[in-house]
C-alpha cells in the first residue's frame, strides 16, 4: 500500500486505515480549530523534484549534532536526541508555569517514492527544521520522450 | 486608561561556526498570496527571580519572519514559517495576558534554531526584596 499522497508539490504520510488521530486531526483541521496538537503522526514533508527529494523535519531547539540520519534504499530514517536550552539549571530549580515541549529522544521514518542515491545525500540544519537533500537514482536518465502524433 | 503598546524585535542569536550551521539557508518563496495554516506553537514559561522567560517553538521561522507586541496587557506573537502543512505555508500565533508586574519596554526576544526566547522582567516595585531581620 502507498504510504504517501501528493498534495500540490508536496507528499505526505497517508495510513491506509483512517486512524482516529486522521479523523481528529481532519475534524480539528475542518473547524478551522488549532491543528497542531500533538497527535505523534510524522511531521516530515517530501517534496519530489526532478533531479532530487527533499526531506524536511521540523526539529526546533537543536544542534546538528543532535541527528542521525539514515538513508537505506528508499527509507530514510532520523533520530533526535536534544536537551532543554536552559539544561544548565537543575530541573528541581525550574518554576514552571506552564510546560507543553517535549525534550525527549524520537524518530521518524518515512518510505520515499522514488528511488534515490542515499550516499549522495546532503543535509542542512536552519531555523529548526532538517533539511536532506537527496539525488533521485533515475535523475540522469532521461525519461521524457516525445511521442507524435499521426 | 492609557493604552499601552510596544513592539519587541527579535533579533537572531550568533550561529555556530559548525558547516551544517552556516550552510545558506534557502530563500522562502513567497507565499503571501497563498493563505496561511495558523497553528499554536508549543510553549514552555519558566519563572525566575527576575521575569519570566517564554520559549515558542516556531520551526522554520526566524529573527526576520517573527513578530511580537504587547497591546493592551497582552502579548501577541506571531511567526512565519517556512514549512507547509495541508500545502499551505504555517503561521504560528499565540497570545498571553500579561501581568503589570512586568516592565514591558524591557522585554527582550531573541530567536535560535527555531525556538524564540522572550524574556519578560518583573518591574522593580514586583520584584522580591527580602529584607534582613536583625536580633
Amino acid at each position: 500500500m502507498n504510504m504517501l499522497t501528493k498534495n500540490g508539490n508536496t507528499w505526505e504520510l497517508n495510513f491506509g486505515v483512517p486512524s482516529m488521530e486522521r479523523l481528529m486531526r481532519r475534524m480539528f483541521d475542518i473547524a478551522g480549530v488549532d491543528a497542531s496538537l500533538d497527535f505523534r503522526t510524522s511531521r516530515m514533508e517530501v517534496e519530489v523534484n526532478d533531479a532530487d527529494v527533499k526531506v524536511k523535519l521540523p526539529a526546533p531547539g537543536c544542534t546538528p549534532e543532535n541527528f542521525d540520519v539514515e538513508v537505506v534504499n528508499d527509507f530514510v530514517t532520523v533520530r533526535v536526541k536534544r536537551e532543554c536550552e536552559c539544561a544548565d539549571t537543575p530541573e528541581s530549580e525550574k518554576h514552571y508555569i506552564l510546560r507543553e515541549r517535549s525534550f525527549e529522544e524520537f524518530e521518524e521514518s518515512v518510505k520515499l517514492p522514488v528511488e534515490v542515491r542515499g550516499h549522495e545525500a546532503t543535509a542542512k540544519y536552519v531555523d529548526g527544521v532538517l533539511e536532506l537533500t537527496i539525488p533521485r537514482e533515475d535523475a540522469k536518465k532521461n525519461t521524457k520522450s516525445v511521442i507524435k502524433v499521426k | 486608561m492609557s493604552t499601552n503598546k510596544a513592539k519587541i524585535t527579535a533579533e537572531k542569536a550568533p550561529e555556530e561556526k559548525t558547516a551544517a550551521a552556516t550552510a545558506p539557508a534557502e530563500e522562502a518563496k513567497p507565499a503571501e498570496e497563498i493563505e496561511r495554516m495558523e497553528l499554536r506553537p508549543a510553549v514552555d514559561i519558566i519563572e525566575g527571580e527576575e521575569g519570566v522567560c517564554i520559549f515558542f517553538e516556531v520551526p522554520g521561522a526566524n529573527a526576520k519572519s517573527v513578530d511580537v507586541e504587547v497591546n493592551d496587557g497582552v502579548l501577541y506573537m506571531s511567526a512565519k514559517s517556512t514549512m507547509t502543512r495541508n500545502g499551505r505555508p504555517i503561521l504560528y500565533k499565540r497570545a498571553f495576558q500579561i501581568s503589570d508586574a512586568v516592565d514591558i519596554e524591557k522585554i527582550t526576544a531573541k530567536t535560535t534554531d527555531g525556538v524564540l526566547k522572550l524574556v519578560l522582567p518583573k518591574s522593580e516595585k514586583a520584584k522580591v526584596h527580602k529584607i534582613k531581620v536583625g536580633c
